[in-house]
């Protein structure tokens, strides 16, 4: 048999594997445990405060922004790729939808044309970073890192001289409305992560994903058109940041520059911590999920708790530590490297 | 001139047991003393190129710095070069030097990114005979007087009454009664731990005021909205007050406020003379203060005092060491003076009050 034969065999193995149910249904078990264990604590604690309607709400507010980075970041990783542009996208699209809402700084008002336009400029930032990684093969990491500051650069540029605040009432009002009984942002996070659930189940792109992350060059071999792929799943992830650039924006009614500082880390932090591998290949839409409320209702619980802020860092390090110990320890093979 | 590098000379001679390597050293610090001696003062403006380095361009208090820079560049009539240092340390050192290699003296004015930032950078202006004056931040223990005369001083503004000022009215709005939750920005930063242990201070007047919660959100808008989100379940109708020690961080909070459609019960306190902050005190009844740092003085101030020395007209042997770690007074703004901060100064404005002498806003010593 031929070598390249071998190959191809194992690759639809590797195909099949990736793309069947049953074999990662159970990694998302052991986050999902963390988290039940953490909101069991939490409601044992503060009975009073922590199982409210209006805490809950708090939660749902806190984590809509994180899902929705959390989504697009979970298929760049999934491939093994990383995007480090988070924050730039978001605020090149943050800028740009304020400005052209009805703003404090000029009079340009394009109605529901604004959103859509920073959508727009975050999904072509994230194509542009696709097609340079794939066509110039160079690493996501250094690709991603220049769209993250040509974002920042861009959103400088239009910043102008003074802080640009929305002045309509709907785009100020509308992220953090809650006609659903929880705000719109949410809502949205959710029907994202819903879709995002459907397609890495039941679509090629799904399969296709979870398929060069495990090993591009098979993936390659049996036919994937892995470039093409990666392209779309970086344009994904850029129109996600974008996205959470409008929500954002919406929510504190201004455009700032700075807007989605810190999201980048905590973004792939609450990836990991929920047991998708920086390598690729293993992890999943869900396991995210439970990274981000893993993170947000620790730092919630927190402060219901009364941890002074002295301390508040060091012992939501110490939880997601032993969270991530105690609970995802069947999932490392004992065979499997641990870089 | 000389006399500074014999001063040194003397003072080896006179330190008595001294070993041979120490004698060399001290000795070559003369020499480097002398050398930058001989540079300093008199310079010809001709040969002056005004430099002022901000952190970012993209917050108000660094643009309004930007333009009090400016303003004293105009008043003198030479160029200024502004450096944006982007939050990136070695960016900003970088910039420094590719200046000072274009030829020129530089006379610069700087805000840095942090502390430690600032020997190396000082070090590269006074070693090319340039002058600088830094603000906000330095090394605890690293003194002007200490370096080169080519530093002539380091300016701070006092947080502590202006965390006084802005509790104190911010209570009062209260009418002296109710709970209320702070925010500090970053833990460990002196402006911020200033501000918080002076409003601390006006609490003492106002018994039935209590602090409900203390969090630090790290000078972030979108922190304090989710904190301020948490803490809202946490206490409810308890809280009737809201002090931070930055306005990003009390218009984070007023924005979670809104959401939940309860700013009209409580009172908010800023920091930083923000336009939001300001247009939030002028038409509603709720955002109570803010302070202003006034950027544009700072801007203006800094450039001033390091050209005065660098033409020679401001001798910097006469300062006082206090003098020379400055703390400097600035005001607060509520409704009786809102609207004439809402107006930005025009560069001859900004002059004036700067003209009325370099230490005309001088308070004291710097705070710890």
């Amino acid at each position: 048999m031929l070598h390249s034969d071998n190959l191809i065999s194992n690759g639809h193995r590797a195909l099949v594997s990736a793309g069947s149910k049953p074999g990662l249904k159970k990694e998302w078990l052991g986050p999902l445990a963390a988290l039940v264990v953490v909101v069991l604590i939490l409601s044992v604690l503060r009975p009073s405060t922590f199982l409210t309607w209006e805490n809950f709400r708090a939660i749902t507010d806190q984590a809509s922004i994180p899902f929705i980075l959390a989504m697009g970041a979970s298929f760049v990783i999934l491939m093994g790729c990383i995007d480090l542009s988070i924050e730039g996208v978001m605020a090149t699209a943050a800028l740009i939808f304020v400005l052209l809402s009805a703003n404090s700084v000029n009079s340009v008002d394009l109605g529901i044309g604004a959103p859509l336009i920073a959508l727009l400029a975050g999904t072509l930032m994230g194509l542009l970073t696709g097609v340079i990684h794939t066509v110039f093969r160079v690493p996501s990491f250094m690709v991603s890192l220049g769209t993250w500051f040509i974002g920042l650069g861009i959103a400088t540029v239009l910043f102008g001289d003074s802080i640009p605040q929305l002045s309509g009432h709907l785009t100020r009002t509308w992220a953090s409305a809650s006609p659903l009984g929880v705000s719109n942002a949410f809502v949205v996070s959710v029907v994202f992560v819903m879709v995002a659930k459907f397609v890495s189940d039941n679509t090629l792109m799904g399969r296709f994903t979870y398929a060069i992350g495990a090993d591009e060059n098979i993936a390659s071999l049996n036919a994937v058109a892995v470039n093409r792929h990666k392209v779309y799943v970086f344009a994904l992830a850029g129109f996600c940041s974008a996205l959470a650039g409008v929500i954002g924006s919406s929510r504190l009614g201004v455009g700032v520059v700075d807007l989605g500082s810190g999201q980048l880390f905590q973004t792939i932090a609450a990836a990991v911590i929920g047991g998708t591998l920086l390598s690729g290949g293993r992890g999943g839409v869900i396991n995210s999920i439970c990274g981000v409320l893993l993170v947000v209702i620790i730092n919630n619980g927190l402060i219901l708790l009364g941890v002074s802020p002295v301390f508040q860092r060091a012992v939501s390090g110490l939880v997601i530590v032993v969270a991530v110990v105690a609970t995802a320890f069947s999932q490392r093979s004992r065979l499997r490297i641990v870089k | 001139m000389e006399k500074f590098g014999d001063t040194h000379f003397i003072f080896a001679i006179g330190a008595g047991a001294v070993t041979r390597r120490k004698m060399l050293a001290l000795a070559g610090t003369a020499v480097l003393a002398m050398q930058s001696a001989v540079m300093a003062g008199g310079l010809d403006k001709s040969d002056i190129q005004l430099v002022t380095v901000i952190q970012t361009n993209t917050n108000p208090y660094m643009l309004q710095w930007a333009a009090g820079s400016q303003a004293f560049a105009d008043s003198v009539g030479l160029p200024l070069k502004t450096i944006v240092s982007n939050g990136d340390s070695q960016q900003q050192l970088a910039q420094i030097q590719a200046t000072i290699a274009a030829g020129k003296k530089v006379v610069v004015t700087i805000n840095p990114i942090n502390s430690a930032d600032v020997p190396a950078i000082v070090k590269a202006v006074t070693r090319s005979g340039g002058f600088i004056t830094t603000q906000w931040n330095k090394p605890e223990g690293y003194n002007p007087w200490d370096v080169s005369p080519n530093y002539v001083a380091h300016l701070t503004y006092d947080g502590y009454s202006a965390g006084k000022w802005t509790g104190k009215s911010l209570f009062t709005a209260m009418g002296g009664k109710g709970g209320i939750i702070a925010f500090k920005g970053v833990l460990d930063s002196p402006p911020s731990k200033q501000r918080y242990d002076g409003m601390n201070e006006a609490l003492k007047d106002f018994p039935d005021v209590k602090i409900l919660d203390t969090q630090a959100a790290g000078w972030d808008r979108q922190k304090a909205y989710d904190i301020t989100k948490t803490l809202l379940t946490k206490y409810g109708d308890q809280i009737k007050g809201v002090w931070a020690a930055s306005d990003s961080m009390t218009l984070g909070a007023y924005a979670a406020f809104q959401d939940a459609g309860r700013v009209g019960e409580v009172k908010f306190s800023g920091n930083d003379n923000t336009e939001e902050a300001l247009k939030l005190i002028d038409s509603g009844p709720n955002f109570i203060d803010t302070y202003s740092s006034d950027g544009y003085y700072n801007g203006a101030l800094g450039l001033a005092m390091a050209y005065d020395a660098a033409i020679g007209k401001l001798d910097v042997s006469k300062l006082t060491h206090e003098q020379r770690t400055g703390n400097y007074s600035q005001f607060g703004v509520d409704k009786s003076n809102v609207k004439q901060q809402l107006k930005p100064p025009t560069g001859d404005e900004i002059m004036a009050e700067v003209n009325k002498g370099l230490f005309a806003r001088f308070v004291g010593p710097e705070l710890k």
